[in-house]
C-alpha cells in the first residue's frame, strides 16, 4: 500500500513533467509522430501526445543502460549465458560461454542496440532477465515514470509494457548525466574484443543522425513492428541542447533533422 | 566629477579663516579639518576624513588664481566669527558658511555644492594646530594635484581604452552576424533597430560608434534576411523576421516562386514544399537518410526530405489521440499499432517520401533497431 502511494505521488509528479508552468506545450507538428516532446536546454518546447502509452521498443534499453551505469562496475566480466541465443532481432553473434567485459556489453547495447548483448547484460545485472525487469520496473517508479511498464529489457514487443514520450524523456535526461551513456552514444563506430582476444567487434551506430546531423551526440533509437520506428535525439550547438524523443515516427531521420533544426531556430 | 568639485571647494575654504596671515604670504595657519560628506541617496557619512591643510590667502584672490578660473566669488558676508561665501563655479554653485571661536582656532561650517549631477553638503570642523609655510604648502599642493590629475588622466585614458576595446568587440559581432546571417550575435542592437526607447538612446550614446556601425549593419542583415541565400544561412530565424519587421511567411511566398524559376535550390527545397515538389520526384526519389548524396541537387534534398513535413502551408493537424494519455495500455504489438500521421494526398509525406518510407520498410525486416 505505501509503495502504491510513493507510485501514484511519483505518477503526479511527473505528469507534471511535460508542462511548462502548468501551461500545456505546443503541439506544432502532430503528424510527425504518434507522440514527441522536444526539450531545448531542459525547458519543453513542444510536446504531442506526451503521456500517451506506446511500445518503446529499444528506448527500453535506456533503461537497462541506466542501470548498468548505476551499478558501475563495467569492467567487471561477463560470461554469456546460454540465454542469448534466444535473442531475436538485431545482435552482434555473441556464442554462449564467451567472456565480454560488462562495459562491452553495454557499448553494444547503445550503439548497435544489439539484443543478444543487451539480454546478457541485463542477466549479469539482474541475475534472470525476469528478476532484472523487476528492477528496471522499481527505478522507473523511483523516477516518476507513470506512463511507463517495462517487461522486456531490451524492448521485444511484450503485453503490458509500454512508455510515453514524456516519461521517455525524463528516462533519457537520467541516463545523459552519465558520462560513459554519453561517450558512447555520440560514436559513430566502434570495436571490442572478447577477453581472451579471440574475437574482435566492430559495430556501426544504429542513430543515422551521428557524423551526419551537426551537433548530434545521441541517444538511442528503436524499432519493433508494434512500435514503429523510434527515436531519442540529443544534439548540441553552440551550447544549446535539444532533446527529442519520437514514438512511431514513420519519417524519423528526417523529421528528427527537420524537428531538431526548428528546437533551434525557434524564438528563445 | 563630484569629487573634483569637492577638491575645488577645499581649496577655496582654506583662506576663509586665515586673513590674518595674509600679510605675510609665507606663514600660514596649520588647521586640521574633518570633513564628512553627505549625498542624498549614499549612505550618510560617506567619505569622512581628517586632513592638515595650510590656509594663507583671501577668497577673491585664490578665485583670481585658480588656474582654470572655473569658480568666481558671487557674494561674501563676513562678521566677527563668521564667514559666508557664494561662489558660482562651471560645475555648480557652492555656499561655505563657517563661524569662529572667538580666538580664531577653531570653527565649524558647512559647504553645500548644487551643480547638474545633484546636491552635496559637507560638514567640516576644524582647529588651527599651528604655522605652515604658504608657499611650501602650496607647492605640495599643486604637486598632489599634478598627481592626481595625472591619475586621473591615465584613469580616464583607460577608461576610454575599455570603451574602445568593448565597441571594438560589438562592432566585430555585428560583422560576424552579418557574415554569418546569425541574428543573436548582433547583441544589444537587435533589440534597438529602428527603436527609440530611452534604453536605446542609453545604449546608443554609451558607445556610439559600435551602435552607429551595427545599426549600420543590422539593416544590411535585415536586407540580407530577405533574399534566398540570406533567409537559408540564417535558417529563417523568426526572431531575425520580428527584428526585421517582416514574417518568415511573406518571405517564403515572396521568394518561393522565385526559387522555383531558377533561384537558390537550397531555398526551394527548404521552405517550398509545393514549388519543390516536381524537382524532387525527379531527383530525390530513393534517396533516403543515410545516403551518400551527391551531385547538384544533394542539399536540394536534403533540404526538401527535411523539411517538407514542416513546411506545408495549411495543413491540418493530424487528429490527436483523444484520451489515449489516460487509457491502459493498448494491446501490445499489433492491432492497437499505434499509428503514425493520416495520409492525405496534400500530406508531407508526399510521393516521393512515401516511396522512399516504403522501400526502407521492406528492408527494415531487422527487428529491435
Amino acid at each position: 500500500m505505501g509503495l502504491r502511494l510513493v507510485l501514484v505521488l511519483a505518477a503526479s509528479l511527473a505528469a507534471g513533467a511535460v508542462q511548462a508552468a502548468g501551461h500545456p506545450a505546443d503541439n506544432p507538428y502532430p503528424w510527425i509522430a504518434a507522440a514527441y516532446v522536444v526539450k531545448r536546454d531542459g525547458a519543453l518546447l513542444w510536446a504531442g501526445e506526451p503521456d500517451a502509452r506506446l511500445p518503446p521498443a529499444s528506448l527500453a534499453k535506456l533503461m537497462t543502460a541506466l542501470l548498468a551505469l548505476e551499478r558501475g562496475e563495467l569492467e567487471a566480466p561477463v560470461t554469456v549465458g546460454r540465454s542469448v541465443l534466444q535473442a531475436t532481432g538485431t545482435r552482434i553473434g555473441l556464442k554462449p560461454g564467451e567472456k565480454l567485459r560488462a562495459g562491452d556489453l553495454l557499448a553494444a547495447t547503445v550503439v548497435r542496440s544489439a539484443n543478444d548483448a543487451c539480454r546478457a547484460l541485463a542477466e549479469h545485472l539482474g541475475k534472470t532477465v525476469a528478476q532484472f525487469v523487476v528492477a528496471m520496473n522499481a527505478r522507473a517508479g523511483a523516477l516518476g515514470l507513470a506512463n511507463t511498464r517495462f517487461a522486456d529489457p531490451c524492448g521485444h514487443d511484450r503485453d503490458g509494457q509500454y512508455a510515453s514520450a514524456a516519461d521517455l524523456i525524463v528516462l533519457a535526461e537520467q541516463v545523459m548525466q552519465h558520462a560513459e551513456y554519453m561517450r558512447l552514444a555520440r560514436l559513430e563506430t566502434i570495436s571490442f574484443k572478447t577477453q581472451d582476444g579471440g574475437r574482435t567487434f566492430a559495430l556501426r551506430n544504429t542513430n543515422a543522425l551521428i557524423g551526419r546531423y551537426p551537433g548530434a551526440i545521441g541517444l538511442k533509437t528503436g524499432y519493433t513492428d508494434a512500435a514503429g520506428t523510434c527515436l531519442v535525439a540529443l544534439a548540441e550547438r553552440d551550447g544549446v541542447r535539444v532533446l527529442a524523443v519520437l514514438l512511431n515516427a514513420p519519417n524519423r531521420w528526417w523529421n528528427a533533422t527537420g524537428l531538431l533544426d526548428r528546437a533551434f531556430a525557434a524564438p528563445r | 566629477m563630484r569629487t573634483s568639485f569637492f577638491g575645488c571647494a577645499l581649496l577655496a575654504l582654506l583662506p576663509l579663516f586665515s586673513s590674518h596671515a595674509a600679510a605675510q604670504p609665507a606663514t600660514g595657519e596649520m588647521w586640521e579639518i574633518s570633513s564628512q560628506m553627505n549625498i542624498p541617496g549614499m549612505p550618510a557619512g560617506m567619505g569622512a576624513q581628517t586632513q592638515r591643510i595650510c590656509g594663507g590667502d583671501d577668497p577673491e584672490r585664490s578665485a583670481a588664481q585658480n588656474k582654470d578660473k572655473s569658480c568666481k566669488v558671487k557674494d561674501r558676508q563676513q562678521t566677527a566669527n563668521r564667514v559666508t561665501v557664494t561662489m558660482v563655479c562651471t560645475e555648480g554653485t557652492m555656499t561655505i558658511d563657517q563661524q569662529y571661536n572667538a580666538a580664531r582656532t577653531e570653527f565649524k561650517g558647512t559647504m553645500k555644492m548644487t551643480s547638474k549631477d545633484g546636491g552635496m553638503t559637507v560638514n567640516m570642523t576644524g582647529r588651527k594646530v599651528g604655522a605652515c609655510n604658504v608657499q611650501e604648502a602650496k607647492r605640495e599642493r599643486e604637486e598632489k594635484q599634478a598627481a592626481m590629475k595625472s591619475q586621473a588622466d591615465a584613469g580616464m585614458a583607460a577608461s576610454a581604452a575599455a570603451m574602445k576595446q568593448q565597441s571594438d568587440m560589438y562592432i566585430k559581432e555585428c560583422n560576424a552576424a552579418v557574415e554569418g546571417m546569425q541574428y543573436q550575435r548582433l547583441g544589444v542592437y537587435s533589440g534597438c533597430y529602428k527603436k527609440t526607447s530611452k534604453d536605446c538612446q542609453a545604449i546608443a550614446q554609451s558607445l556610439p560608434e559600435a551602435a552607429k556601425t551595427c545599426s549600420t549593419r543590422t539593416a544590411e542583415f535585415c536586407t540580407r534576411f530577405q533574399t534566398q541565400d540570406g533567409f537559408v544561412k540564417a535558417k529563417g530565424d523568426e526572431e531575425a523576421a520580428k527584428m526585421c519587421g517582416v514574417t518568415t511567411a511573406a518571405i517564403k511566398a515572396a521568394q518561393c516562386p522565385r526559387a522555383a524559376q531558377g533561384g537558390s535550390l537550397a531555398f526551394l527545397g527548404a521552405y517550398c514544399p509545393v514549388e519543390a515538389k516536381p524537382l524532387a520526384q525527379e531527383h530525390c526519389a530513393g534517396r533516403d537518410y543515410t545516403s551518400k548524396m551527391g551531385g547538384q541537387y544533394a542539399t536540394f534534398c536534403a533540404s526538401y526530405l527535411a523539411n517538407a513535413d514542416f513546411e506545408k502551408r495549411g495543413r491540418p493537424a493530424a487528429p490527436a489521440a483523444a484520451g489515449q494519455a489516460q487509457q491502459p495500455a493498448p494491446a501490445p504489438g499489433q492491432a492497437e499499432q499505434p499509428k503514425p500521421a493520416p495520409s492525405q494526398a496534400e500530406q508531407a509525406a508526399d510521393s516521393v517520401k512515401e516511396g522512399i518510407s516504403q522501400g526502407l520498410g521492406k528492408l527494415k525486416g531487422l527487428f529491435g533497431r
